[in-house]
């Protein structure tokens, strides 16, 4: 092939990955992020460059660092979860046995459902006084009273737990393949060698998944960190501001206070804290 | 070895330890459908209930979610949407993959790119609604499956470029030594290798589109483009919940696409799943 | 291979453009719908509009939420919708910040004072009407007169009586330690349900946001004792009240798990009927009760509005429009479909209340009494955005939706809070965000 010719593949098969990207996710973000610099409400005409003073406002504020412990703390339990569990799962459902592809198939069910639905139902299940959940620990005699699942106590645990329901097959279906590709080989070689299975885990099926498992991991932690319709649905940052996170905060500053310079600081504030992992991420990588 | 020991490593144990796990794991997933599905057969009458067992079953909600609202519709839309939308993400992706790992670059384009996800997607409302009415793109399908294609194009990038580079550039060379152009080379050679991660790819891309409210809410003003998760927000806000034909959605939007699930698994994965990748 | 990639993009050019010629060029009329759940009726009626008017009526359902996100995002591209059918508060934030056009020709063609009741939201402001009113949504308590009967007790009017009532009515039924039913339901989450139920009660013992000055006194000794009552009230609502949003009040009172609960349209009343007939047959309404510092029951009233945007396309058609809809005959057919569809609306139109047609609809025959409680509004009911009569402040909405009045409730009955710290805390937050916004 050509000089020429080659660099027309080249450029041309990634051009509309970069079009695409810059045009409708790069230049919205760049407009988010340069509106936290204004002092734009959604009702002025005109916006006036101010600087810092939103971040400002941000890091005086108490329930700004309430809101930033929350959000790490569900961000990082979230993917946790849904990571390892993930994982697990993944490594259950790879031997073939019968009723193997029926599992495959009903793992991917939480993924499918829309969000909406899946927290009213799991609302309904855990339901003070109707819920089946609570009316079965009532019957087994587990506990004594309906426990409040959406209450100052649980409810930090409630929206994780729906959330690892939810995202668990994201996981799933990507180690899935991953771990597939390791050659049946390496694992006789270690075998071989007098490895256990534990052994063989950690030396042959974690290093082969090494790339899959960065990406899946970084992506839910990117994901969960930003993810707003599942607490805001459940709790709406409730009670007593105990599932409270960023995305909730900027939404409320945005769209309930209409002051969406100050929404967007604090959601640029939030996420410097996202930067960490990604580079993270990208040293880890470096090839 | 002392009988626990040798309890482990029982096989017909083994193998039953794993049985009750995926049980478990199943049963996790998808108990909260099954409740679903139980409660849209009750009638009104025994909906707020904690009872599994329905006295008297009932189709009225099903007949209340295509009666009164648009569903069927609302169905039709989100599978194109969401067709569209994973095979957009889905040929750009490859071709920006194949791109990345064949070709040298500068910077690690698609790792960079991973940086459009920092912004919380709420705050992107405003924005995306200008450009996209600029370009005509809002109210129509094109608009929104590239809105979905392009949220996704960063992560199925970066996952096809782990699924690629695992294909030894020899096998491109060989087939362009004997005369295959590049294009083929993707064809007939990468893209049977990496099908299974790109299945997987695609049906995470699939599922995104298929749930997503925020894009279709910012560029759908008209009702005959609403997709399922609009229409659902139709009935099931804090003062209108209507939980006999919450329940039938929940059982409409997922149990077509488990059929379709396992029909895939039957038919398209088996033959790849269970083969090996050839060796680095 | 080339000639292929110039085939697909050509196509998908072509798609483009076509797609994008495809909206006609006769005369259009956009209408952001924000009542959801009367979708489908107000999708009837635009199609019989675009059939009868030779107009293409294109009705947009968004949620109560998604409104101001979607207006502005609509705004901020020059075309917002033509006709908006939108809530009180948002609607006067609008106003406030000049995004709409008048529409007293509207009102003047439907008869002005003939036709619509007095009320919070028919105000003429700066000579002109910029929303009109469809039906009316008073906060009011629904009860178990049954129950309240059967123990002897009168129609809750202070908060002596309520809390006396609620005590009396919770109850373990069947012996078994465990409590059947409460006294009361009211939603204690982190939402609007809250601030507003709070404010009602706050209002009725004399607490207000702001004074007439329009200075906060949030943290009034008055609604310092509001919150005080509130937390007392709560011992006797379901421990799940903290999760309640108004759905949560609905189906409690439906399954006959509490003998009272506050909600501000008949939507109670009407799924009690389809779960429970003989409860709905039992139940009444009163008004919010009164308390000790405060001189008459005063309650939340909002409604649904129509107004029309500056700066929209169609601002003629969407007159014509609002004419349409409004005239009494269509009103009570709009009436009897919401009826069908989620709820039981309380017109405030005085020839809807008038006419025999409206009384026909079963519903409206069954609880014809209750339906007249909510629509002779309690001379005092308050539109949030005019807690003084006279003066407009949209801010007030602000403070109740933007979680700070949510919050200090939440704190005195969940965080331990007193209610002197938690009202000063959110009157600082209050202060604050006046001076940054004035």
């Amino acid at each position: 092939m050509k000089k020429n010719e080659v660099k027309i593949f080249k450029y041309g098969t990634v051009a509309p990955f970069y079009g695409l990207i810059i045009a409708i996710s790069a230049l919205p973000s760049f407009y988010a992020i340069y509106t936290a610099f204004t002092d734009k409400t959604l009702f002025s005409e005109e916006w006036h460059f101010i600087g810092l003073a939103n971040f400002i406002t941000a890091f005086k504020d108490p329930v700004f660092w309430l809101a930033l412990k929350n959000n790490l703390f569900y961000g990082f339990f979230c993917t946790f979860f849904q990571v390892t569990l993930g994982l697990g799962v993944a490594l259950l459902l790879l031997k073939p046995f019968k009723g193997n592809s029926i599992g495959r198939g009903v793992i991917v069910f939480p993924y499918l459902v829309p969000t909406i639905v899946a927290v009213m139902t799991f609302k309904w299940l855990l339901n003070d006084l109707y819920g089946i959940v609570n009316h079965t620990l009532l019957r087994l005699g587990v506990i004594e009273q309906g426990i409040s699942w959406l209450g100052p106590s649980f409810a930090m645990f409630t929206v994780i737990l729906v959330a690892v329901w939810r995202y668990l097959p994201f996981a799933v279906l990507l180690f899935l393949p991953g771990l597939q590709a390791i050659p049946g080989e390496f694992y006789d070689a270690a075998k071989v060698d007098g490895a256990n299975s534990i052994q063989r885990f950690i030396h042959v099926t974690l290093p082969q998944l090494k790339h899959v498992f960065l990406i899946v991991a970084l992506l839910r932690g990117i994901w969960m960190f930003n993810d707003f319709d599942i607490i805001w649905l459940l709790t709406k940052g409730g009670p007593v501001k105990r599932t409270l996170h960023i995305p909730i905060l900027s939404y409320t500053e945005a769209f309930r206070q209409y002051d969406i310079a100050q929404g967007s600081a604090t959601a640029v504030a939030g996420f410097i804290i996202l930067l960490v992992p990604i580079i993270l991420y990208f040293r880890s990588t470096r090839e | 070895m002392s009988l626990i020991q040798k309890l482990i490593q029982n096989k017909l144990i083994q193998k039953a330890v794993v049985v009750f796990l995926v049980l478990c794991a199943i049963g996790f997933a998808i108990f909260p459908l099954l409740w679903a599905l139980i409660s849209s057969l009750k009638p009104e009458t025994e909906l707020i209930q904690a009872q599994l067992i329905i006295k008297h079953i009932t189709l009225e909600h099903y007949n209340d979610l295509f009666g009164l609202t648009d569903f069927a519709k609302f169905f039709t839309n989100s599978i194109i949407v969401g067709i569209f939308a994973t095979f957009l993400c889905t040929i750009v992706a490859t071709f920006a993959a194949y791109s990345f790992t064949r070709f040298t670059y500068r910077w690690n384009l698609e790792r960079l790119s991973l940086l459009v996800y920092i912004v919380p997607p709420v705050l992107l409302v405003i924005p995306i609604y200008l450009i996209f009415q600029r370009l005509h793109l809002n109210n129509s399908y094109l608009g929104l499956a590239l809105s979905h294609s392009t949220f996704m194009l960063p992560f199925a990038t970066l996952l096809l470029v782990a699924y690629f580079r695992g294909i030894p550039v020899e096998l491109d060379e060989a087939a362009l030594i004997d005369g295959a152009n590049r294009i083929k080379v993707i064809t007939n050679i990468i893209l049977p290798l990496a099908l299974p991660g790109m299945v997987a790819t695609g049906i995470i891309v699939f599922a995104f589109s298929w749930n997503d409210y925020l894009y279709a809410f910012t560029l759908i003003s008209v009702p005959e483009l609403r997709t399922i998760p609009l229409g659902i927000a139709q009935f099931s806000q804090s003062q209108y919940m209507e939980w006999g034909m919450l329940m039938a959605a929940a059982v409409i939007t997922t149990l077509p696409m488990l059929l379709f699930f396992l029909f895939i698994q039957r038919k398209l994965l088996a033959g790849f799943i269970f083969a090996p990748i050839v060796e680095k | 291979m080339r000639k292929l990639i110039v085939v697909v993009i050509s196509t998908l050019l072509l798609a483009l453009v076509i797609v994008g010629d495809s909206y006609a060029k006769k005369k259009e009329l956009t209408i952001l719908w924000t009542s959801p759940f009367q979708a489908k009726v107000i999708n009837r009626m635009a199609a019989d509009y675009s059939e009868k008017f030779d107009v293409d009526v294109k009705v947009d359902v968004v949620s109560w939420e998604d409104v101001v996100p979607k207006v502005s995002a609509l705004k901020a591209a020059g075309n917002p919708p033509d006709l908006g059918y939108i809530i009180s508060g948002q609607g006067w934030t609008f106003y406030q910040n000049g995004w709409l056009n008048p529409l007293t020709e509207v009102v003047e063609f439907l008869g002005g004072d003939d036709y619509f009741m007095p009320s919070p939201g028919y105000q003429k402001v700066q000579g002109e009407y910029w929303l009109i009113p469809v039906g009316t949504m008073p906060l009011k308590i629904t009860y178990r007169k049954d129950l309240f009967e059967q123990k002897g007790l009168k129609e809750p009017t202070t908060w002596d009586d309520i809390l006396k009532a609620a005590k009396a009515l919770t109850e373990d039924l069947d012996g078994d330690g465990k409590i059947d039913r409460y006294g009361i339901s009211f939603c204690a989450s982190r939402t609007y349900c809250l601030a507003v139920w709070f404010m009602s009660v706050a209002w009725s013992n004399g607490g207000y946001i702001l004074d007439e000055g329009g200075n906060v006194v949030f943290d009034s000794p008055e609604t310092i004792e509001a919150l005080k009552f509130i937390k007392e009230l709560a011992q006797y609502a379901p421990p799940g009240i903290v999760e309640y949003s108004w759905e949560n009040n609905v189906d409690t009172f439906a399954a006959g798990k509490v003998a009272m609960t506050e909600y501000s349209e008949l939507r109670v009343i009407k799924v009690t009927n389809e779960r429970n007939p003989a409860i709905a047959a039992a139940s009444d309404v009163a008004e919010i009760p009164v308390g000790p510092s405060g001189q008459e029951s005063r309650n939340r009233w909002t409604t649904m509005h129509w107004m029309s945007f500056k700066g929209s396309k169609n601002p003629e058609e969407a007159k014509r429009f609002a004419e349409w809809f409004m005239q009494p005959s269509r009103l009570i057919n709009y009436y009897h479909g919401v009826a069908e569809a989620g709820s039981i609306s309380a017109p405030a139109e005085k020839l809807v209340l008038q006419s025999e047609k409206l009384w026909t609809h079963p519903l409206y025959q069954k609880f014809g009494s209750v339906v007249k409680k909510y629509s002779t509004f309690s001379k005092h009911s308050i539109n949030p955005v005019i807690e003084h009569p006279g003066k407009i402040t949209p801010v007030v909405p602000v403070f109740m939706q933007d979680m700070t009045i949510t919050d200090a409730v939440q704190e005195v009955l969940y965080g331990g809070a007193s209610p002197e710290a938690a009202a000063s805390k959110a009157a600082k937050k209050m202060r604050k965000y006046m001076k940054k916004h004035k």
